[in-house]
């Protein structure tokens, strides 16, 4: 008589550490296989592009910071950059130096938590604390910037809410030189660690083929080997000004487009964005931060798509207006729900301990993904 | 000679393991024993002495903590513990300055979830409207701060307090006026509203008796 066994239905959340919000997976497990993933999202659903539709255009910034909580400076600046094109608001240079420096910024620490939870997840906390307390630093430079530490709500159409307080750019260039060999550290530390690489090396490969058709965005697309980044591709703000490199995964590190590759690529943007950050100091002009109306907003109608690069990639807010205070309808694409849809593809034939990575990869924030 | 490649990379692989954990441990050992410890026993603990503050409070929970009325600019605002450290555009609970209000409203408009309401009435002798009414309800509040940007008179303003944690919804619910106050200023506005009337009054009479007479 054969070996059988019965599958069985697994609740994986919504309440699980490893889920990073409120997520839930129906998983059909064959003792540690599982053979059907399927993500069940909504928990954290809010309704904001409804709330959009009935508050003001300047009214639904503050809620663009609960967009996505890790990177609130990224949501605010797209929301920022959609509406200024729509209604034709001209931002002065030196507020567009100081968004690419606050997004820049909140970049890095959208990434330490991301990887510092994606390490945590793996078994290893003591990285977790490390990675938070250098975010605590940027943190309290948010705070002296525009007084809130999370959700900042600092980027204005046509501008930015205050300006650089004083001695904040010496400030800032001190935590970046503490930064970088921190940086280097958490290498030795995490990254080149045997046990971390051979835990991720080859789990849960996603192909360049799958991250193409599952629209994949971000660090996520840039893994599976896909050279395509806003920032240098389509510049915004002063992106084009600035000089970059844009990683992407390759057979170097591993197997191309598995756990351990995401995880690298979000190591090397933070690289990346410091040297961002410093040519941003270096360059930042005198003037005005903020040309500010004193009408009130009103957007011709029309239709606009504007997309930016956030920690989590494409940030696409598309607006529709009929000309009144308020938009008509807002669609706001995030990466995490694309990033979502593909865990029923990947997940399948995993081990359960194995689906903790992809999704931990994934770096998955629910609250963007029900918005 | 495979199988020295094989017992090479077994051995390789030991090697590794011991020497990428042991570099993690010690980067943990130097954190745990030689830098700076970062731990602030917030509450019980002054922040810059690092002693406890009072030994005989610090024992006792507090179990309902009075939530501390919030004063004006010009008078003395309540200082939280961290008060030192707090940046100056730190975003507390939602302050009040009643002398220099003008109850134009902007403050309730600007509001995204309504958290603000005001109601104002003219009176003799103070410039603008004069507020009867401003709640501030701090349940709702998100602290975006749109409202302190838009006042004119920065009669509405962030304190430094952030400690407004309480047992009831009812205690988050702030009447910056009093009733009584309320009610007085309601009854001059009404007076002068009167005499304004009787002084119309009379002004139409006189005109229709000089109308009269021609």
């Amino acid at each position: 008589m054969p070996l059988t066994t019965e599958t069985m239905i697994l609740n994986m959340g919504p309440h699980h550490p490893s889920t990073h919000g409120v997520l839930r997976f129906i998983l059909r497990t064959d003792g540690e296989v599982i053979h059907m993933c399927r993500p069940d999202i909504g928990y954290l659903h809010r309704g904001l592009e409804k709330i959009a539709e009935q508050v003001p255009y300047a009214h639904f910034m503050p809620y663009t910071d609960r967009l996505d909580y890790l990177a609130a400076m990224n949501c605010n600046l797209g929301y920022a950059i959609t509406v200024e094109r729509a209604a034709d608001i001209e931002v002065p240079l030196r507020a567009e130096y100081i968004r690419v420096l606050v997004a820049e910024l909140n970049r890095i620490i959208s990434h330490l938590i991301s990887v510092g939870t994606f390490a945590m997840d793996m078994g290893a906390v003591t990285p977790f604390t490390h990675t938070l307390r250098e975010r605590e630093w940027v943190n309290d430079l948010f705070e002296e910037l525009c007084g809130s530490r999370l959700t900042y709500n600092y980027i204005r159409f046509g501008g930015v809410a205050f300006d650089l307080p004083d001695g904040f750019l010496d400030r800032l260039s001190r935590f970046l030189d503490y930064f970088e060999p921190r940086l280097k550290q958490y290498n030795r530390f995490i990254s080149k660690n045997k046990i971390f690489k051979e835990r991720l090396i080859g789990v849960a490969v996603i192909s360049t083929q799958q991250a193409l058709d599952y629209a994949l965005v971000g660090p996520n697309l840039r893994a599976s080997g896909i050279d395509w980044d806003l920032r240098r591709d389509e510049p915004y703000s002063v992106y084009g000004e600035m000089e970059f490199d844009v990683p992407v995964g390759g057979s170097e590190f591993g197997e191309l487009g598995d756990c351990y590759t995401r995880y690298w690529v979000r190591i090397l943007e933070m690289e990346q964005s410091v040297r961002i950050i410093r040519q941003c100091i270096a360059k930042m002009p005198e003037g005005s931060y903020w040309n500010r109306s004193k009408k009130k907003l009103k957007v011709p109608a029309g239709e606009i798509y504007v997309r930016t690069e956030a920690p989590r990639g494409e940030l696409g807010f598309f607006l529709v207006s009929q000309g009144g205070l308020r938009p008509h309808r807002l669609r706001i694409r995030t990466g995490s729900f694309s990033a979502m849809s593909i865990v029923e593809e990947v997940g399948s034939g995993l081990m359960v301990a194995d689906l903790v990575a992809l999704i931990a990869s994934l770096d998955v924030v629910a609250p963007e993904v029900d918005r | 000679m495979k199988i020295f490649d094989g017992i090479k990379g077994y051995f390789r692989n030991i090697y590794e393991s011991v020497t990428t954990v042991s570099m993690g441990m010690w980067i943990t050992f130097k954190t745990a024993f030689f830098e700076r410890k970062v731990t602030l026993q917030y509450p019980s603990h002054d922040i810059l002495e690092g002693k406890p503050k009072d030994a005989s409070l610090s024992n006792k929970p507090n179990l309902n903590p009075p939530f501390e009325p919030l004063l004006g600019a010009g008078q003395q605002i309540y200082k939280g513990p961290l008060n030192t450290q707090l940046p100056e555009r730190y975003r507390g609970l939602l302050g009040y300055d009643e002398p220099s209000c003008i109850s134009c409203l902007l403050c309730a408009l600007n509001c995204p979830i309504d958290v603000i309401r005001v109601k104002g009435v003219k009176i003799e002798g103070r410039k603008g409207k004069v507020p009867t009414t401003f709640r501030i309800d701090y349940s709702k509040c998100m602290f975006c701060g749109l409202c302190v940007e838009v006042c004119p008179t920065d009669a509405i303003f962030f304190t430094r307090q952030f400690e407004g944690a309480t047992f009831e919804y009812r205690t988050l619910i702030r009447e910056f006026i009093s009733p009584k106050l309320s009610l007085e200023r309601l009854q001059l506005a009404e007076e002068a509203k009167a005499k304004a009337r009787e002084k119309k009054e009379e002004k139409e009479k006189s005109a229709r008796e000089t109308s009269h007479t021609e």
